[in-house]
């Protein structure tokens, strides 16, 4: 029942199976479309930023190449000596007035060179020319003049905030004065920081990517968050999370490198992409930043969308199985409860008439086949089982009556007093082939006989009757053993098959004497116990088993019983006893049996003889009828 | 003229007089000075004002300051104390002799060098117990040993800060070519020097900060190769010193407390600095602070159970330096100049 509970329907089977089926094929299909596509999207991405970025750095570099350009032309009028400093002064501001990308214009002079003054910075504010002079203790040593004047190249400079002249945060262009072949001072020209913020500032991507610029010591110049702004560098946000591969990145974006690289769980930039080129003006790097959700937000809802339709599209699939399934399924369904109602002996319930499919139509064709064939066999299991039954029942009468052959066993057989007998006969199944019997054929001769029909059944047991009445009878006619074995033989050769031999050893005691005449035609030899508990054994046989050769010769073999002597005799169903690992016990068994018997009478032997054997037997199942036959011979005191 | 006429006259008369009257009184009550600051003077006119000047603008050096004032560490002691800025522009020996300044913060080696002038300096507090003076060169400009420094450009500070270095230079014999600098590591970052002094707390984090590795750089750490000397002390002048004597101990004592504060309350003190540095538009960040305030409590803990106190082998030490350099130092003994 637990094991009927567990067994789903088919439906639900083939729609696990499709179930199954459908999601090894859509997971397959969505990661190879994820692969796929966030290769392509990542491709887009720096696509695009990559052309935001070179638009920017365009307008930027174009801005600063400007100021560079600008530096050119004063400088080349700087170097014309026929303007005087005045009038150059004048010609300055109307460049910085004129040029919306100029804020000041300075010439510095070291302190060692000062024929000209110490410096000038000359700039517009509130609609006038502005020329302020400085000392040199104020200037030399800032990064705008020393780095240019020690490095003695074009500098420029990191943003600052020039609080002396035009109060603004700017930039500025620094290049080297020369006279005489020895630097002797600056020219600097100031751009408003602000004016490239703008340009990068207002860069948005996709939802929430921006644009950052670092300086060439990876100093934040714009980001979306002021606070970061020249307060962190590439470098102490790396030091703050803890992130070792953004300082390597900032070492590249500072280096003039361009990539596209992923940021992972940063804590300021988050699961992001960055793509940084450098400007190569003034050697600053431009970052953009997109994050990551940003990039593949498509390719998600791609793959949501995807796996929205293979829910459906399963969902479908299953309906129309489920509904499908039970139509097919229906009549599988009325067929096994009618199988099961014929399973349970209802040979005549009524299979369902269609199955919907040819398939199944063919199984209820077969199953009606197998019905009609079912329903006959019964029929002839019922008339066989009947008989069966009739001859189990006859068998069970000739078992009755074939043990009604043997003589019972009683204190003194036919009140004779010379003898005390007694026999057993347990046969392997319901009737045997083995036999014992005596009887007193005159007053003064007592016949015993043991015999074995080959085989078993009915046919051994008919045998067995047949030689138990036969001898009753022939008895009667012939007093000697070999006599009657004799003519036992012949009649046994005549009335049976040859594939019923019996093997037979018969006896006759002399009553008055004591003489025994025996003859063993080809049993188990007889054994004679004597009164001081030693034993003899007679192997010699007569003759070949009776029923075999006819018209044969059997002789016999006479021996003097001492009083108190038992004729022990078996059939080979005790020495061919097998114990568990197969081995006989054989007559050497038996001889050990019968030394060590401490019986006083016939019936203790026969008991104590088939305990042992049983106990040799340790339960293996008897094959044959074991049959033993004991007579205690006791001298008449006549 | 009736007493009735008289009586209207008079009353108009007496309007307009009480009318100026209150108008005079609202011009005299009205402060030169904004509320919020007259608010603080009163609330502070029971509290002995000092006026402290750092040596530097607003860092994680002085956070025993900040933090003594912050927690109420001062105003315990019953002091009103004003922090100056400092930088540049206010060299703390001159703001002290000038009197415009109460107390100042400056390196022991200055403040020995220059009481040779007046001979009136007292440090009331030695802050930093050893110098976190180095000088680094940048391997990629082949600087990898001390002798690769032979022959080229050393970038020193103008100020007297530059004496240990001068010093170095003479011990190990080297002869180079020396750049007066201010106060950036950017001729160093582009390669106008090839060696510069740093403060370990600071410059030195700042060039780590600018991109290259500490094993881009060869380092000499002053404190490491027997030039070590005190650095950081709270100077006042003897007459200040004098007169005050209590409020003197009392600042330094209080100061001291804030160092042990901020030494044991590091997050919290270096976002206080953060805040101050912002306040003055400084450029900050939180992992320079950080590492400048764990580099400052390192010196300030190097003698344990002397924190706070000038060592007389220190002041010696010192004083030989400049001595040996045939540089006038100060005339004062240990215990004047380090009055118990």
């Amino acid at each position: 029942m637990k094991q009927r509970q567990e067994k789903r329907g088919l439906a639900y089977q083939i729609i696990v199976f499709i179930f199954i089926s459908l999601f090894l094929i859509f997971t397959a299909f969505i990661a190879i479309t994820r692969i796929l596509f966030s290769h392509i999207m990542m491709e887009n991405a720096q696509e695009t930023v990559s052309h935001l970025a070179n638009e920017t750095t365009y307008q930027i570099e174009n801005r600063l190449t400007s100021v560079v350009n600008i530096s050119r032309t004063i400088l080349t009028l700087y170097r014309y000596d026929h303007f005087e400093r005045n009038k150059l002064d004048s010609i300055l501001h109307d460049w910085v007035y004129e040029f919306e990308n100029l804020e000041a214009i300075t010439i510095a002079y070291a302190p060692s060179y000062h024929q000209e003054g110490y410096s000038r910075t000359i700039f517009h504010s509130h609609n006038r020319a502005v020329y302020q002079e400085l000392h040199p203790a104020d200037y030399q040593y800032l990064d705008w003049f020393q780095i240019p004047f020690e490095l003695k190249s074009k500098y420029w400079t990191e943003p600052w905030y020039d609080a002396t002249a035009t109060q603004e945060t700017v930039i500025s262009y620094c290049l080297p004065l020369f006279a005489e072949g020895k630097c002797v001072g600056i020219m600097r020209l100031d751009t408003k920081l602000s004016a490239l913020q703008k340009i990068v500032s207002p860069l948005k991507l996709k939802h929430s990517g921006y644009a950052f610029l670092v300086s060439s010591i990876g100093t934040i110049i714009t980001h979306p968050a002021d606070s970061l702004i020249f307060n962190e560098s590439i470098f102490s946000l790396a030091e703050a999370t803890n992130d070792n591969n953004l300082r390597q990145i900032g070492k590249k974006m500072i280096n003039g490198n361009i990539d596209f690289v992923r940021l992972q769980d940063n804590a300021v930039f988050g699961d992001s992409w960055l793509y940084y080129c450098p400007l190569l003006t003034n050697n600053w790097s431009l970052g953009i930043i997109i994050p990551h959700k940003d990039v593949v937000g498509y390719l998600n809802l791609l793959l949501i969308i995807q796996t929205l339709f293979s829910i459906i599209i399963f969902l479908t699939i299953s309906f129309i199985v489920y509904y499908r399934t039970l139509s097919v399924s229906r009549p599988i369904r009325l067929f096994t409860e009618v199988a099961e109602r014929i399973g349970q002996g209802d040979f005549d319930a009524k299979l369902p008439k269609t199955g919907n499919s040819y398939e199944i139509d063919r199984l209820i064709l077969a199953f009606e086949k197998m019905q009609e064939s079912l329903k006959d066999y019964i029929k002839n299991l019922e008339i066989t089982n009947a008989e069966k039954n009739r001859i189990e029942t006859e068998v069970k009468i000739a078992s009755e009556i074939q043990r009604k052959l043997i003589p019972e066993n009683t204190l003194q057989p036919y009140e004779i007093k010379e003898l005390r007998c007694y026999g057993i006969l347990e046969p392997a199944g319901d009737i045997g082939g083995d036999l014992y019997d005596f009887f007193p054929i005159d007053k003064s001769h007592f016949l015993f006989v043991i015999a074995d029909v080959a085989g078993k059944g009915i046919v051994a047991s008919m045998t067995m009757t047949i030689v138990s009445t036969y001898l009753r009878t022939v008895s009667t006619y012939h007093y000697t053993a070999s006599e009657i074995m004799q003519n036992l033989n012949n009649f046994l050769c005549k009335q049976t098959s040859a594939s019923n031999f019996v093997t037979a050893l018969l006896g006759i005691i002399n009553l008055k004497t004591g003489k025994l005449e025996f003859s063993n035609a080809g049993h188990t030899p007889m054994i004679i116990r004597k009164t001081d508990l030693s034993y003899k054994i007679f192997t010699e046989t007569h003759s070949y088993p009776l029923g075999i050769f006819a018209n044969r010769e059997i002789g016999s073999m006479t021996i003097k019983l001492e009083k108190g002597e038992e004729i022990i005799l078996v059939t080979d169903g005790v020495t061919e006893t097998m114990n568990a690992t197969e081995d006989f016990l054989g007559l050497k068994g038996l001889e050990n049996i019968i030394k060590n018997l401490s019986s006083t009478n016939p019936e203790q032997t026969v008991r104590q003889i088939l305990q042992h054997v049983h106990s040799f037997a340790q339960n293996t199942p008897q094959k044959d009828d074991i049959t033993i036959l004991v007579i205690d011979y006791k001298k008449s005191e006549d | 003229m009736n007493n009735r006429q008289i009586i209207y006259l008079l009353i108009p008369l007496m309007i307009a007089i009480f009318f100026f009257t209150s108008c005079k009184q609202e011009t005299n009550v009205q402060p030169d000075i904004p509320e919020a600051e007259a608010a603080n003077t009163a609330q502070n006119s029971s509290l002995f004002t000092i006026r402290y000047r750092p040596v530097w603008t607003a860092q994680a050096e002085f956070a025993g300051v900040y933090m003594a004032q912050k927690k109420g560490f001062y105003q315990n002691k019953g002091l009103n104390v004003i922090i100056q800025p400092g930088g540049i522009k206010y060299p703390p020996y001159e703001n002290l002799q000038l009197g415009h300044s109460d107390i100042v913060q400056m390196s022991l080696i200055t403040a020995v060098k220059r009481d040779a002038e007046n001979g009136n300096l007292i440090n009331l507090a030695q802050i930093t117990q050893r110098t976190s003076l180095m000088l680094v060169g940048k391997k990629s400009r082949g600087i990898n040993s001390i002798p690769d420094f032979e022959g080229k450009r050393i970038g020193l500070w103008k100020t007297d800060d530059r004496l240990l270095s001068l010093i170095f230079l003479q011990q190990n014999k080297l002869n180079m070519d020396i750049v007066d600098l201010d106060i950036t590591i950017n001729l160093f970052l582009k390669d106008g020097i090839d060696v510069m002094n740093v403060m370990r707390y600071n410059e030195y984090h700042q060039i780590i900060q600018a991109g290259i590795d500490p094993e881009d750089l060869f380092s000499v750490a002053f404190a490491d190769i027997g030039l070590n000397v005190a650095d950081n002390g709270l100077y006042t002048t003897r007459e200040f010193y004098t007169k005050h004597p209590k409020q003197c101990r009392d600042f330094a004592s209080a100061t001291i407390q804030g160092w042990f504060y901020a030494l044991n309350n590091q997050e919290e003190t270096v976002s206080t600095v953060l805040e101050i540095m912002h306040q003055y538009y400084l450029p900050a960040n939180r992992p320079h602070q950080k590492w400048m305030l764990n580099e400052i409590c390192q010196d300030f803990t190097v003698h344990k159970n002397q924190e706070g106190i000038l060592q007389e082998s220190d002041f010696n030490k010192a004083k030989k330096m400049l001595t040996d350099q045939n540089i006038p130092a100060t005339q004062q003994t240990y215990e004047s100049f380090f009055p118990r």
